[in-house]
C-alpha cells in the first residue's frame, strides 16, 4: 500500500516527466505524437475528475438542506438549477429544439442571459473595487509610494481622450519643446519601457523557479502534492 | 474636515461610481479617440490581406470579459468581412465557443440587413471548442482539419470549402487571438514561432502591458487593448459602437479615481501634518 | 516580288516571336525568375514540411510575390500551393534553420508542406452520426517549380525539383536549449550536494512566510477560522502545487492551535489534495479527530462562480486571516478587497504577472512571482529544495551576465559599424546561443 501510495507515483512522474523532456528535443515518431496523446489523455481524466467535484457540492448542500442550515433555501435552487441546465444540455435536439446546446436552445439562452449576464456583473465590481483600492492606497508614505502614484496618475489620465486634450492644450499653448510630457507620449514611454523591462525580469526569474521547481517534481524531491512531508 | 475625509464610507465611492459610469451612456460625450500604433500594427496588417485570404479568429476570453473583448471581436469580424476575407473561428475554452456563436449570430443578422448574406462554410465558420491547450494548436499547425475533425455543429470539416485547401496554420494568412487570460502565449510559442503566422492581440486591458515585450519582440503585430483598443478600432472602421460610447463612462471614470486619490493624499498629508504638530507640543 | 517581300515579313515575325519566347523564359518585362532555386527537408522537425530556398533577386517589393507551385509528379499538372510577397520570407527571418548570420538575408526560405497519402477513416460527429473523414498517413514525393506575379504577368520557371519530408531524430537548433538545461541542472545538483554539507545556508527573509504564524495566531485568539484559497488552476500548475506545500505548512500551525481551517476549491482534484495534505498534517500534529473534511470542498469550475462563492465564505464567516495563494486571474482583486473589508489580515502570493499589483495594494503581505515556488524551500529547510533556491539565483546571475554582455556589444556595434567583431562574431554567437526555439 506505501507503494502504491507514495513511490508508485513518484515513479509515473519521473517517467512522464523524462519522455516528455525527451519529446521536446526528438521530433520523430514515436516522441512526436506522444505530447498529443499525453495532452489527451490528461483531458480524458480531467474530464472524470469533474465527477468527484459534483458529488463533493451535492454532498455539501445535501448536508445543508438535512441539518436545516442557514440559508439552506439557497441549496435546494443550486440543485434544481443544476438539474434542469444538466437535462435542458443534455437531452437530444430531436426530441425538442429547445433541448440540446446549439443557438436557441434553452441551454445556450441560460449561458447567454444567465451565466454570461452574471459573470459579467461579478467582473464589473472590480471597478467598484479598484476605486476603493485606489484611495486607500495610493499614498505618498514613501519615494516608491509617491513614484508608483504618479505613474498610476500619469497612465490613468493618458490613455483617455481628456489626457489627448490636456497634452493639446501643452503643446498648442505653451509650446511645442513640451511634446515629451504630452501624457500619450509618457504613457507610451511608461508601457513600453519600464513595465515592460520589470515584466521581462519577473518572466526570467519565473522560468528559473519554473526549470527549478519542475526537475525537484520530477525528482521526487518536492512531494507535498502527493499530501506528505517532503 | 480630516474626519469628514477619514470617514468617508466606501458605499459613498461605490455611488459616485454608478453615477460617473451611467450619466455618460445617458448623456453621449463624444469624446475624440486617438489612433495608437498598437491598434494600427492590427488594422493595417488586416487592411492590407488580400480579398479572399483566410484569417483564424480565437475566442479565447470567458463570458465576464464580454463586455471587453466582444466589441473588438464584433470589429474585427465586421472588417474581415466587408473585406470579403474568410473567417474561421476557433476556441480552446469551453466558454468560448458560446462567445463566437453570439457574435458570428449578430453579425449574420447584421450583413443580412446590408443586403449581404454571410453562407456559413464558405464566408465563415465556426470549429467550436478544442481540447488540448498547446497540443491543440501544435496539431492546428501541422494538421487543421485532423485537429478540428468536425465543426461546432458537428458538421465535418472536410466538408466545408472555406477550408478546402487548408492544410495547416500556414493556409491562415493572419491569427486574431481575442483572450482574456495569458493563453496568447501559447499561440505565439506554437504557432508563431514553429509555423510563422502572424499574430494580432486583442485583450482585456489588464493583459495589455503584459504583451508589449511581445509586441516589442516582433511577435504580435499589434495590441488592441482594452475598451481603448476597441474604440480605436471602431473609429478605425468608422462607426460609434459600443467601445465608443463605453470611451465616455471610463473617461470620466479614470478621472474620478484621480480625484479620490488625490482627495485620499490630501487628507493623508493632513493627518501627518497634525501627528506631527502634537508629537511637536 | 511581292510574294518575297511578304516572306521576309512573316520570317522576320517567326524570328521576332522566337527571339521573344526565348527571353520571356526567362524574363518576363522585368520579372524574373530566381536563380539558386533548391528544396530541402525542413531541418530538426517531425517530417511534415520542405523548404524551398531561392536566392534573394533585385528589385523585390511588396508589388511582387513569389508563387510556389506543386505537383506530384514531374510532368503533372503544378498548382499553386502558397504565395508571398517578395520582400518578406528571408532565411533571416528564420533563425530557427540558419542562425543569425548577415548572409542570410541573401536568400528566400519558405516552408511548403508535400502532397500526403490519405486514408479514409470513421469518425463520429457530434450527434452520433458515423462519417467517413480523410487522415493523413505519410507524405509522398513532390514537386516544386517558382513561379513570379507582378499585377497581372505571371512568369512560371520550367525547373521541378522534388523533394520529400523526413523526420529528424533530433531538434538541433534546440541544441543550446539542451547545453542551457543540462547546464542548469548541473548547478542545481552542484548546490543541492553544497547544501547537504552545509544546512545553514543563507535564505533572505520572506516577510510573507514569516507573517504565516502571526496570521493564524491571531485567528485562534479571535476564535475565527482562516480561509485558504489556492487559485485558479488545477493541480497541474506548478504555482498550485507551490500553493499547496504552503497549505501543509499552515494546516500543521492550525492544528497546533486547534483553530479552523476553510480551503474551497475551484478544482475537484486541488481539492482531494488539498485534503490529503490537511489531513496528514492534522495527524502529524497529533489531532486527527479535529480534521473535518467537509471544511475542503468544491465550490464552482467556473471563475466569477468561485469568486463569489468564496466571497460569500467571507462575508458570513468572517476568517481573521485570508491566503491567497497561487495562480489568480480577474478575480484577485475582488477577493481581496472582500477580505479587506472583513478586517481580515491578507497574505497572498501569485505568479500572475497582472495581479500582483491589485495584491500588493489590498493585501498586507505579498509574495511575489517566484517567492511563491521558493515557498516550500523557506518553510521546510530542506537541504535539497534549499539547493536548488540557490541554483536558481546562480542561473539568474549568468543570464544577467549574458544581458549585460549582450546589450554592450550591440551598443558597441552602434557606434562602430565596421567593426565586424561586435555585430557579426561573438554578438551573433552569443545571440544564437540564448534564443531558445
Amino acid at each position: 500500500m506505501n507503494f502504491l501510495k507514495r513511490r508508485f507515483p513518484i515513479i509515473i512522474v519521473l517517467l512522464t516527466g523524462v519522455l516528455i523532456m525527451i519529446a521536446y528535443y526528438v521530433p520523430h515518431t514515436p516522441f512526436s505524437d506522444f505530447w498529443d496523446g499525453a495532452s489527451k489523455w490528461y483531458q480524458i481524466i480531467a474530464g472524470f475528475t469533474m465527477v468527484l467535484g459534483v458529488v463533493s457540492l451535492v454532498r455539501n448542500h445535501y448536508r445543508k438542506i438535512r441539518e436545516g442550515k442557514q440559508g439552506f433555501g439557497y441549496s435546494i435552487a443550486m440543485f434544481v438549477i443544476m438539474m434542469a441546465t444538466v437535462a435542458f444540455g443534455v437531452l437530444p435536439t430531436e426530441i425538442s429544439p429547445i433541448f440540446g446546446n446549439r443557438s436557441g436552445s434553452v441551454f445556450m439562452w441560460i449561458f447567454e442571459y444567465i451565466n454570461t449576464a452574471a459573470s459579467a456583473t461579478v467582473y464589473s465590481l472590480l471597478a467598484f473595487y479598484i476605486a476603493s483600492a485606489s484611495y486607500r492606497a495610493f499614498r505618498v508614505r514613501s519615494l516608491d509610494a509617491t513614484i508608483m502614484l504618479v505613474t498610476a496618475l500619469v497612465v490613468m489620465v493618458g490613455r483617455v481622450p481628456y489626457g489627448e486634450i490636456f497634452s493639446n492644450y501643452l503643446t498648442d499653448h505653451i509650446g511645442k519643446g513640451l511634446a515629451f510630457l504630452r501624457l500619450d507620449n509618457l504613457t507610451s514611454f511608461l508601457l513600453n519601457y519600464p513595465t515592460v523591462a520589470t515584466r521581462r525580469a519577473i518572466t526570467l526569474g519565473l522560468g528559473l523557479a519554473t526549470v527549478s521547481t519542475s526537475l525537484r517534481i520530477i525528482l521526487g524531491i518536492e512531494k507535498t502534492y502527493m499530501g506528505g512531508d517532503n | 474636515m480630516l474626519k469628514f475625509l477619514s470617514r468617508i464610507d466606501r458605499r459613498v465611492i461605490y455611488l459616485l461610481m454608478a453615477v460617473a459610469i451611467i450619466i455618460p451612456i445617458l448623456v453621449p460625450l463624444n469624446l475624440p479617440v486617438q489612433i495608437t500604433k498598437e491598434v494600427r500594427g492590427v488594422y493595417d496588417e488586416i487592411d492590407r490581406l488580400p480579398a479572399g485570404s483566410r484569417i483564424l479568429v480565437v475566442f479565447d476570453y470567458e463570458p465576464a470579459s464580454q463586455p471587453e473583448v466582444e466589441p473588438m471581436a464584433i470589429a474585427v469580424m465586421r472588417h474581415c468581412l466587408s473585406k470579403n476575407l474568410k473567417v474561421v473561428a476557433i476556441s480552446y475554452l469551453q466558454l468560448g465557443r458560446g462567445n463566437a456563436e453570439i457574435v458570428f449570430n449578430m453579425i449574420q443578422k447584421e450583413f443580412e440587413k446590408k443586403g449581404r448574406i454571410l453562407k456559413y462554410g464558405e464566408d465563415i465558420a465556426n470549429m467550436g471548442f478544442k481540447p488540448g491547450y498547446s497540443a491543440m494548436i501544435l496539431g492546428l499547425g501541422k494538421d487543421f482539419k485532423g485537429t478540428c475533425v468536425t465543426d461546432y455543429m458537428g458538421k465535418d470539416v472536410y466538408s466545408l470549402p472555406i477550408l478546402k485547401d487548408v492544410e495547416g496554420l500556414n493556409d491562415f494568412k493572419y491569427l486574431a487571438c481575442l483572450h482574456d487570460d495569458s493563453s496568447i502565449s501559447y499561440w505565439i510559442l506554437y504557432a508563431y514561432e514553429i509555423v510563422g503566422i502572424k499574430i494580432g492581440s486583442f485583450c482585456t486591458a489588464v493583459m495589455a502591458p503584459g504583451i508589449y515585450a511581445n509586441l516589442d519582440a516582433g511577435q504580435l503585430t499589434g495590441i488592441v487593448g482594452g475598451l481603448k483598443g476597441a474604440s480605436e478600432y471602431e473609429k478605425l472602421l468608422n462607426y460609434r459602437g459600443s467601445a465608443t460610447i463605453g470611451m465616455d463612462s471610463q473617461t470620466i471614470i479614470h478621472m474620478l479615481i484621480v480625484i479620490f486619490i488625490l482627495i485620499g493624499n490630501f487628507s493623508y498629508l493632513l493627518k501627518e501634518r497634525r501627528l506631527k504638530k502634537e508629537q511637536f507640543l | 516580288m511581292i510574294h518575297r517581300k511578304r516572306l521576309y515579313i512573316v520570317l522576320v515575325f517567326f524570328l521576332f516571336l522566337a527571339i521573344s519566347a526565348a527571353l520571356y523564359g526567362q524574363t518576363s518585362g522585368t520579372l524574373t525568375i530566381p536563380t539558386n532555386f533548391q528544396v530541402i527537408d525542413t531541418p530538426s522537425d517531425s517530417g511534415d514540411s520542405l523548404l524551398v530556398i531561392f536566392d534573394k533577386m533585385p528589385g523585390e517589393s511588396k508589388d511582387k510575390s513569389y508563387i510556389i507551385y506543386r505537383s506530384s509528379s514531374q510532368d503533372g499538372a503544378f498548382t499553386e500551393t502558397a504565395r508571398f510577397e517578395s520582400d518578406k520570407e528571408y532565411g533571416s527571418d528564420n533563425a530557427q534553420w540558419f542562425g543569425f548570420k548577415k548572409e542570410n538575408s541573401n536568400f528566400h526560405a519558405y516552408k511548403v508542406s508535400p502532397i500526403w497519402q490519405m486514408k479514409d477513416v470513421k469518425i463520429r460527429s457530434l450527434g452520433g452520426k458515423v462519417e467517413t473523414s480523410q487522415k493523413r498517413v505519410k507524405p509522398l514525393l513532390s514537386y516544386y517549380k517558382i513561379g513570379v506575379m507582378e499585377g497581372i504577368h505571371t512568369l512560371a520557371g520550367t525547373t521541378a525539383l522534388s523533394g520529400i519530408p523526413r523526420e529528424n531524430w533530433f531538434r538541433k537548433d534546440r541544441l543550446n536549449s539542451m547545453f542551457i538545461l543540462i547546464f542548469l541542472f548541473g548547478i542545481v545538483f552542484f548546490f543541492i550536494a553544497q547544501a547537504q554539507r552545509n544546512p545553514n545556508m543563507f535564505l533572505r527573509k520572506i516577510p510573507g512566510i514569516d507573517a504565516v504564524d502571526e496570521a493564524v495566531g491571531r485567528a485562534t485568539e479571535m476564535g475565527k477560522p482562516i480561509l485558504y484559497s489556492t487559485g485558479y488552476y488545477d493541480i497541474s500548475e506548478l504555482s498550485t502545487i507551490c500553493s499547496v506545500s504552503i497549505l501543509a505548512h499552515v494546516a500543521k500551525k492550525v492544528a497546533q492551535y486547534d483553530s479552523r481551517l476553510i480551503v474551497p476549491c475551484k478544482w475537484p482534484v486541488a481539492m482531494t489534495v488539498c485534503q490529503e495534505v490537511v489531513r496528514e498534517a492534522y495527524i502529524n500534529a497529533g489531532r486527527p479527530d479535529a480534521f473535518n473534511p467537509g471544511d475542503i470542498f468544491f465550490i464552482a469550475g467556473e471563475q466569477f462562480s468561485y469568486t463569489i462563492g468564496v466571497d460569500s465564505i467571507m462575508v458570513r464567516e468572517k476568517p481573521a486571516a485570508n491566503f491567497f495563494m497561487g495562480t489568480f486571474a480577474a478575480e484577485a482583486l475582488i477577493l481581496a478587497e472582500t477580505g479587506a473589508a472583513t478586517g481580515a489580515i491578507q497574505i497572498a502570493g501569485t505568479d500572475s504577472n497582472y495581479q500582483i499589483p491589485f495584491f500588493i495594494v489590498a493585501c498586507d503581505y505579498c509574495l511575489i512571482s517566484e517567492e511563491l515556488y521558493a515557498a516550500s524551500a523557506y518553510l521546510g529547510r530542506n537541504p535539497q529544495l534549499i539547493g536548488s533556491l540557490k541554483a536558481q539565483d546562480m542561473g539568474k546571475m549568468i543570464l544577467f551576465l549574458a544581458l549585460l554582455l549582450g546589450t554592450i556589444l550591440l551598443t558597441l556595434a552602434v557606434f562602430f559599424p565596421d567593426v565586424k567583431f561586435f555585430d557579426v562574431g561573438i554578438f551573433n554567437l552569443i545571440k544564437n546561443f540564448f534564443t531558445v526555439r
